[in-house]
């Protein structure tokens, strides 16, 4: 179609009339920026609809002329919020126009952002899974040295505990010796007098043949009493045995038993003693 | 507001276009007078000739010229001359009064003059008239289509659907009527 058919096709007095959809009005504004032609046409029907307007004047009462005036001077001693003046005098259709204008502004804008917002996610993606490797080697670590502090505390206790019944006062003690053929051979006993609570220091017994155990005797009274079983293998610092039983301890002394241990001490199979 | 040139209140001055647009972008009150004093009764007789009752067509011209004030910085010489501008803002302030609710409860209670009375009938009422003979004259050249179509789209804001529904006529016949409608006015005014 060329200029002179699109002018002749009434597309311009249906729009100079409003009665163009908000497409066609983009449409014929765009023909009238590019073509002289078609914004004289414009002009020339809007001219010819302003003096078809002005046919229709009437004059308006008098005292009208005062009161707007009056509220013009209003207006400017208290000017109001301007946005919602802005939109009132355009038509229907053309602000559905600059609404589609607007529109497209935004959605050029938030494609943008969107790509933008991808690359970062790309990047950041790859920061979040090192950070969460990271966090995890911490986690073990710190984990690791949580258990150990544990470990450490309950040695600690129970070497200050050791260090409590060792300075008590009433704590007596006695070195085990070797005897008949376990020559060298040391154990040390340690026992509050006024409790009898009796603890077996550390020893350098032999680890004991399969099926055998060793076990701690008391000699009270001339007779000797049960005061537990004892492995080296378990011992770490004080290890705490039965009580003494009330009476006259001449001795302390370690036999080599049967597992389970024995009523009464096999003399034979005595590897260490000590009087008192 | 204070008045910088008191000369300028001789009902005598006249502005040129540029002039005026500049002392109203200033907020000048006697430019807005003089403006009044041009234009006020086309934009009045226009309102008036949509709504169809003088009472609201005045309370819709203060509206206007309050409109005028406030959007005087977004008018651009090169989108058009002042009067098209103001007769636009004019135009659709009466359209948009007519289509609210409000005004067609009012409607209901009080009818208001059909639509398609030709302006004969206004001169039987109190409105004073200024220049009816020669839209008389006009109107009764341009024939009864021609009238009944500007009428719908112009003065009324009919869509074009809605000139179709009215008049029942197809779309086409709309759009080529609307065309034909114009050239005849155009060539009854003597516009060239």
């Amino acid at each position: 179609m060329n200029i002179e058919e699109y002018i002749s096709s009434g597309i311009i007095e249906n729009y100079v009339l409003g009665l163009t959809s908000p497409e066609e009005n983009l449409e014929v504004e765009e023909m009238s920026a590019r073509h002289p032609e078609v914004a004289r046409a414009i002009e020339a029907y809007r001219h010819t609809m302003d003096a078809y307007s002005s046919l229709h004047a009437v004059k308006p009462p008098e005292q009208l002329k005062a009161r707007i005036i009056d509220a013009i001077r209003t207006e400017n001693s208290n000017p109001p919020q301007e946005s919602a003046t802005l939109m009132s005098n355009n038509t229907k259709e053309n602000a559905a126009v600059i609404l589609l204008r607007k529109w497209k502004r935004w959605a050029i804008a938030a494609t943008i952002l969107l790509i933008v917002s991808l690359v970062f996610n790309g990047i950041y993606i790859g920061k979040y899974q090192k950070s969460r490797d990271s966090y995890t080697t911490l986690l073990q670590s710190q984990q690791r040295l949580a258990a150990q502090n544990n470990t450490m505390e309950a040695r600690l206790v129970k070497v200050e505990k050791n260090m409590q019944v060792l300075m008590n006062p009433a704590m007596k003690s006695v070195v085990m010796e070797g005897v008949n053929n376990h020559p060298g051979m040391l154990a040390t006993i340690y026992w509050d007098a006024e409790s009898r609570q009796t603890y077996l220091g550390t020893t350098n017994l032999p680890v004991p043949p399969k099926g055998m155990a060793y076990q701690l005797w008391a000699i009270v009274d001339g007779k000797p009493v049960d005061m537990g079983m004892y492995n080296p293998a378990d011992q770490k610092g004080l290890l705490s045995m039965k009580d003494v039983i009330p009476g006259k301890i001449q001795a302390f002394a370690i036999t080599l038993e049967k597992q389970g241990g024995s009523p009464a001490p096999t003399m034979d199979q005595m590897y260490v003693m000590g009087k008192i | 507001m204070t008045v910088k040139n008191p000369h300028i209140l001789s009902e005598t001055h006249t502005y040129s276009e540029p002039e005026l647009i500049l002392l109203l972008k200033r907020g000048e009150e006697t430019a807005y007078g003089y403006l009044y004093d041009q234009y006020g009764p086309a934009l009045y007789g226009v309102i008036l000739h949509v709504v169809r009752q003088q009472e609201m067509a005045e309370d819709i011209l203060q509206e206007v010229f309050l409109k005028i004030y406030r959007n005087i910085d977004h008018y651009e010489t090169s989108k058009g001359r002042l009067y098209t501008w103001m007769l636009h803002i004019a135009r659709n302030s009466a359209i948009d009064t007519v289509r609210s609710t409000k005004f067609r409860d009012l409607k209901k209670i009080q009818p208001l003059e059909n639509t398609v009375n030709t302006t004969a009938d206004n001169n039987a009422s109190s409105i004073p008239a200024i220049d009816h003979i020669g839209l008389d004259k006009i109107i009764s050249a341009l024939g009864e289509d021609h009238r009944k179509i500007i009428e719908l789209a112009y003065f009324q804001g009919y869509t074009q659907e809605e000139v179709s529904r009215e008049l029942d006529i197809p779309l086409g016949t709309v759009k080529t009527r609307v065309r034909s409608a114009l050239i005849q006015i155009r060539k009854l005014l003597n516009i060239s």
